[in-house]
């Protein structure tokens, strides 16, 4: 066997390494595999990232956002969609609008795309009640139906007015009907339809309406994706001016389009689509560092990496040669909640008292050494059409010692007391205080701060230690425990809310419905995502006027208005977010644009960077 | 005989202690030439110092805290302001620091006497189990030996550290539970077959048939005169056994899978995922990997050192011709 | 012989049914029971959690579902990935295992190879400093923390001398345009490994019982093991296929090296062990006695008694390569079973890693049953 081995690798020496003949590549690296290339899965069970990088480009939508700036934009629709319109079906209250197609957009097959693509895409998820992102998209509570009007003009009804018909329904993935239908036909023949459907593979051979289509799968290894010839968007100019406007000009179709306002004044983005390149490999590594090695080796071009890179990878790169290293906010953060169902932690005062000892300062810059970034809304504000700037987190700007103050000031005014009241002098904590009492006369009992252990991620860990050490000093009985990500889970919504504190994070969109969502007092019940039990009746009107906005600058203020009474009341403690670091070779490819939310690899789990990375020679 | 004489003038138990000591000196002699073993020995002696003995007093004295300071030697909650993490070695921080400024040292230092108690602990369950079983399998035979020899033989078939990762995945296992989990399953593994075979060679010697002569419930004969004679095998197997356990918590942690708050090889978990091992600079942060890997692959090596060296005590075979 | 086998197959489908069974109450004992495991997937809706329940019985009283969950592993039925849904579990293992396989298998075979003559040699110099060197460094290598080992085989082979290749199993740029998969490679080069391995491992058996004569010995072994390894370097040579499974082999040296190191010891302390043992055997003084050279004392009397337990540790071991690679598969980027199941168990995908738990016990069984035929075969004293 020794021998063989020899032998093979004298015939590798003598075979050397075969290049490849010159064509415009880059090589991207993810770390992990693919589970599937099939859309119905995809944006059903099997939504992971690493799915979408080099799939979603082939898909279009009615509507999709601008880069940078995330503005609503027609996609494969020809201009806005009509104001929505109420009828009455059978008794039932509907609203509807009409949608126009953009004429001349071809699949990669050479197949005119049509609204019987539009209609196809819409129906078969909806009847088949496909989970994940179909169900989020087709929100059975807001859309009704789709209507084929001519060949390019369909109509949609929906339920109700809502968000979530823009950011949902007028989004949702558009597939195409010759491919799909035969199979789709044979699936309605199954005793499960929809799993079929989703187990139907391999779809490399689906056509395109994008930029790119798949060529290969070879799993464990590598994806590679290939430019599509003649796609009708390449040399289409972005134009987004200071004032917000948005232009569009597309030549292939002979499109000058201007959005939100007047195309006039100081330009601030101008991108023009590609493909640049002939393929893209996207190189799968089964660990981080080594796809970070392949990096300082010049073997990949680009590192997709949906949680970006570690401080120490970064630091590490950063000092490479050719290499550049860029920081985004992500878009994503992490929190404590307090469960409110539970006493003291339905008491206002207590949940504040908490929110002044926690120093985000000291906590990210200091303790976790940069690693984390201080966020004290559930809205980032990198998501800047959303983030309301007045939001002013208990503690701001003060010292340990003056949040400590701040905290027993707070508590003593609710009417707790202390066995030893903690004291302070001159700055600093001199006395720890012990035994706290509630207002009701009995002392508090151990508080459980559940978190996730080191293990699986560090930064909480350590923040979940620190903030009961802040609470212990001033007597405040909190016990960190370090658990398995799994148990919190499972304590939180399998065991119907049985928790004091937990620490977990969550990945958000840049349409903040989940301001609603996670503090909406309906979804209080088992296994709903409003863990804290936050019952707040202003809250709920606010939020539902909020989420059935369809005017965006009118729900933008509503919006507001949502966050200012969150962070008065602090059902969460929004902790920190984490920086988006990401790093590519800047001797091999040129990115449109580097400086956005969630990082450049957020375009690639949908539309725009992959058309615009160009090869430098 | 001299003893006999003895036996008249003092109680039994100073007997049996005696003649323990002299068993004992006896199978030291044969252990200390075993450079091999004596080795390992050292190596485990000076562990326990440093973890035992100069911890705890480091940390009630150099490393003490106040409340407001800008360095915490805590192993867990520590940190350095003052310094740009993880840092180089340096005088306040022999070893450097981690990425978030906790002391490389007092890690190191605070996690010795924790792994030796798993390995320990886990061993010790082995070791108890495997000899009871062991035994008593040998002895009354029939229908319990059948039984624990194939329970043996399906423990032997259980990949161990693959079950361990798919129990620690769906559980939050500590190092306690681990020692437990361990103990037992190599408990009634592969080490009850070795003891039994050897506890067979002894039931079959005359002392045993006099002593059933004599009376002896068989109880006490398994426990007074079969078990003190397979002891020196059993202790070797827990020399393995501590390698063994120490080895399965250092993978386990390193694949950030347990429910621990510190230990080696949760300090290389934490360094390789935060993205400083990186293959080809792997030098750069050095200190962040080397002490705690050396210091696993140490411990691990001398415990087996130590039941190589027993293994000629117990063999004599293996002695030198 | 045939009735030897038989009773031990029979055995060994025994172990097998208490295996599963010990699997299957391990998933039961979890906190909410196999139930809450199989349905706790929160991307599924609440009608595919109630057809997964269906499908695999959960729905039935304990007893029932036990015979259902053995009968569904015996056929291989593990449902169900979460992570990969609606992948059936056995899929992902048949596209993990060759992978496997073929990488720890030629580890196996190299490192009993060197562990065996290095074993030999190291009994034969007791006492000597080449002893405590190579005993040393033995236990060393087979107690080092294999991460560390990891690190420091990818920093001076792959990143300082730069000799092989890192991170992949395969150059994409050779692969992007074939019309076949790697799989097909994988199958082919370890149907090439397990042939030259059995025919390794006859010539073996023969060897030793066709003749008493060293030198005969060694021409019964080294003539079919030479010239099946020559006929499988042309026949791959030839082949179109040639380039694309030396590629494969090339990105996995490294990986091999690391298993080697880590394995080969424990079969040298084996070795050196059992042959120490046999030294002692009466029949070795004699032919000391009769004056027989020492090579030949040693080569043709003793090392070939103390093969047998070499020889168990040896294909034990392979059993367990299977999910023993787990850190050596994620460190260089070999995506097999190891790894298949460290990204079950951390992306809670119980089926995937109940599957792979099972699949492995299988396995191990396999190679008992394959222990015990070759013993059948080496050791005269065993009679059936």
């Amino acid at each position: 066997m020794k021998k063989l081995v020899w032998l093979m690798i004298a015939i590798m020496v003598v075979f050397g390494v075969i290049g490849v003949a010159q064509e415009k590549i880059v090589n991207y690296a993810m770390y992990s595999d693919l589970t599937t290339t099939n859309i119905w899965a995809m944006l059903g069970p099997d939504a992971t990232v690493w799915n979408f990088y080099p799939t979603m480009v082939k898909y279009g939508s009615l509507y999709s956002q601008s880069d940078v700036t995330y503005q609503v934009v027609p996609g494969l629709a020809d201009g806005f969609w009509s104001p929505l319109k109420k009828v009455t079906e059978d008794g039932t209250t509907l609203y509807v609008t009409t949608v126009h197609l953009l004429k001349g957009i071809k699949w990669s097959d050479g197949t005119p795309f049509t609204a019987d693509d539009v209609v196809f895409s819409y129906e078969v998820p909806f009847k088949l009640k496909m989970p994940g992102n179909w169900m989020a998209a087709l929100d059975p509570s807001v859309f009704a139906k789709i209507e084929k009007v001519d060949d390019y003009t369909v109509k949609i009804y929906i339920h109700k007015p809502s968000g979530k018909f823009i950011y949902g329904v007028l989004m949702s993935a558009i597939v195409q009907k010759k491919y799909w239908e035969p199979i789709y036909e044979k699936a309605l023949k199954q005793p499960d339809p929809s799993k079929y459907l989703m187990s139907y593979g391999p779809t490399i051979d689906e056509p395109s309406i994008g930029s790119f289509n798949l060529s290969k799968w070879e799993k464990g290894a590598f994806v590679l994706s290939k430019a599509v010839p003649d796609y009708v968007f390449s040399g289409q100019q972005e134009i987004e001016y200071e004032n917000g406007a948005v232009r569009y000009v597309t030549p292939k179709l002979s499109m000058d389009e201007t959005y939100y306002g007047k195309a006039e004044g100081k330009v601030a983005n101008k991108f023009i689509t590609g493909p640049y390149v002939d393929s893209i490999v996207y190189r799968i590594y089964q660990n981080q560092s080594a796809a970070v090695q392949s990096l300082m080796k010049g073997t990949v071009d680009f590192i997709l990496n949906p949680n970006g890179l570690q401080k120490g990878f970064a630091d590490q790169l950063r000092n490479a040669n050719n290499v550049a290293v860029t920081s985004n906010f992500a878009l994503g953060f992490r929190y404590i909640a307090f469960n409110m169902r539970r006493y003291p932690m339905n008491l206002k005062a207590f949940r504040v008292a908490i929110a002044y000892l926690i120093d985000r300062n000291l906590l990210c810059n200091k303790i976790l050494q940069g690693v984390a970034i201080p966020l004290a809304t559930p809205v980032p504000p990198g998501n800047k059409f959303w983030y309301d700037s007045n939001i002013h987190p208990y503690g701001e700007g003060m010292t340990t010692a003056q949040r400590y103050q701040a905290a027993i000031d707070v508590l003593k005014k609710a009417g707790f007391t202390w066995k030893v009241e903690p004291k302070i002098e001159k700055g600093k904590l001199v006395q720890r205080g012990k035994g706290l009492i509630a207002p009701n006369g009995k002392p508090v009992e151990t508080i459980d701060l559940m978190a996730p252990s080191a293990g699986y991620d560090p930064l909480r860990a350590t923040a979940a230690l620190w903030i009961s050490k802040w609470a212990n000093d001033i007597g405040i009985p909190i016990s960190a425990d370090l658990t398995s990500f799994n148990n919190i889970v499972n304590k939180v919504w399998s065991e119907n809310f049985n928790y004091d504190i937990y620490m977990l994070g969550w990945g958000i969109t840049i349409y903040p419905d989940y301001l609603r969502d996670f503090f909406y007092s309906k979804n209080a019940g088992p296994g709903g995502f409003n863990t804290p039990g936050y019952n707040n009746p202003a809250f709920d009107k606010l939020a539902d006027e909020f989420i059935d906005q369809t005017d965006m600058n009118k729900a933008k203020e509503l919006g507001y208005k949502l966050q200012e009474m969150l962070a008065d009341e602090v059902p969460y403690v929004i902790l920190f977010t984490t920086p988006m670091l990401e790093a590519y070779r800047t001797d091999r490819i040129q990115f449109a644009y580097t400086k956005t939310l969630d990082g450049i690899q957020s375009g690639y789990a949908g539309y725009g960077e992959i058309s615009y990375v160009k090869l430098i020679k | 005989m001299s003893e006999l004489q003895t036996v008249v003038k003092e109680p039994l138990w100073k007997i049996r202690i005696k003649l323990a000591w002299r068993g004992f000196l006896k199978n030291w002699n044969i252990f200390r030439q075993s450079k091999i073993g004596m080795l390992g020995l050292w190596i485990v002696i000076v562990f326990a110092i440093l973890g035992f003995v100069v911890y705890p007093i480091l940390a009630a004295t150099v490393w003490r805290s106040s409340l407001a300071a800008t360095v915490s030697y805590d192993p867990i909650t520590g940190y350095d302001f003052q310094k740009i993490n993880p840092s180089h070695p340096s005088l306040q921080h022999p070893l450097g620091t981690d990425p978030i400024g906790r002391d490389i040292l007092s890690q190191l230092l605070y996690s010795t006497p924790r792994e030796f108690m798993l390995g320990i602990f886990a061993a010790l369950i082995t070791v108890f189990i495997g000899t009871t079983v062991g035994t008593v399998a040998a002895y009354y035979g029939g229908i319990l030996d059948t039984f624990f020899m194939r329970l043996a033989d399906l423990i032997l078939l259980f990949p161990m550290i693959a079950f361990l990762i798919v129990l620690s995945g769906m559980m939050k296992i500590n190092m306690i539970m681990l020692a437990l989990i361990i103990g037992i399953l190599s408990g009634f593994g592969g080490i009850t077959i070795v003891l039994r075979s050897q506890a067979l060679t002894v039931k079959v010697k005359p002392f045993i048939e006099s002593a059933k002569v004599s009376g002896a419930r068989s109880f006490y004969i398994v426990f007074h005169h079969i078990v003190p004679n397979v002891m020196p095998l059993s202790f070797l197997y827990m020399m393995f056994s501590v390698t063994g356990a120490i080895f399965s918590e250092a993978v386990l942690s390193f694949l950030g899978l347990l429910n621990v708050k510190m230990s080696w090889g949760l300090m290389i978990h934490t360094s390789e995922s935060g993205g400083y091992l990186l293959g080809a600079y792997i030098g750069r942060y050095w200190w962040l990997w080397v002490p705690a890997g050396l210091a696993i692959t140490l411990l691990c090596g001398a415990f087996y050192f130590i039941g190589r060296g027993l293994d000629e005590v117990v063999n004599p075979r293996l002695r030198r011709r | 012989m045939g009735k030897y086998i038989g009773k031990r197959l029979f055995q060994i489908v025994i172990l097998l049914v208490i295996y599963i069974a010990v699997v299957f109450f391990i998933l039961h004992a979890m906190p909410g029971g196999m139930k809450a495991l199989f349905i706790s997937n929160p991307r599924l809706t609440p009608e595919a959690q109630q057809a997964i329940l269906k499908a695999f019985g959960l729905d039935k009283p304990p007893l029932t579902q036990f015979l259902i969950y053995m009968r569904n592993s015996f056929t291989l039925n593990f449902g169900v990935s979460f992570s990969h849904y609606p992948t059936p579990v056995w899929e992902i293992i048949k596209e993990r295992l060759p992978r496997t396989a073929l990488l720890f298998i030629t580890a196996t075979i190299i490192s009993f190879l060197i562990g065996f003559h290095s074993g030999k040699v190291l009994a034969w110099k007791r006492g000597k400093a080449v002893e405590y060197v190579s005993t040393i460094g033995g236990v060393v290598a087979y107690t080092i923390f294999t991460p560390v080992l990891a690190f420091l085989l990818i920093w001076f082979f792959g990143a300082y001398l730069r000799l092989f290749p890192l991170n992949q199993f395969l150059n994409p740029d050779l692969w992007a345009n074939t019309s076949f998969s790697s799989q097909v490679i994988f199958l082919r080069l370890l149907l090439t490994a397990s042939i030259i391995g059995a025919v390794i491992l006859v010539a073996l058996i023969l060897s030793y019982r066709l003749s008493h004569n060293i030198r005969s010995r060694r021409l019964i072994f080294y003539i079919p093991t030479i010239s099946s390894v020559v006929i499988a370097v042309f026949i791959w040579w030839k082949s179109p296929y040639g380039i694309y499974g030396a590629d494969i082999l090339w990105h996995m040296v490294l990986p091999v090296v690391e298993v080697t190191i880590i394995s080969y010891a424990g079969i040298m302390l084996v070795m050196r062990d059992s042959m120490l043992e046999t030294v002692k055997e009466d029949f070795i003084t004699t032919a000391r006695a009769k004056g027989l050279p020492d090579r030949v004392v040693r080569d043709k009397h003793a090392a070939r008694t103390a093969l047998l337990p070499v020889i168990t540790n040896f294909i034990i071991s392979l059993g367990f390569t299977l999910s023993g690679g787990i850190i050596t598969e994620t460190l260089f980027s070999w995506p097999g079973m190891g790894l298949a199941m460290y990204e079950a168990v951390i992306s809670h995908d119980y089926p995937l890693a109940a599957g792979c738990l099972i699949f492995t016990g299988i396995f191990v069984l396999f190679a008992h049953l394959v222990v015990d035929i070759v013993y059948a075969f080496l050791d005269p004293r065993i009679r059936y």
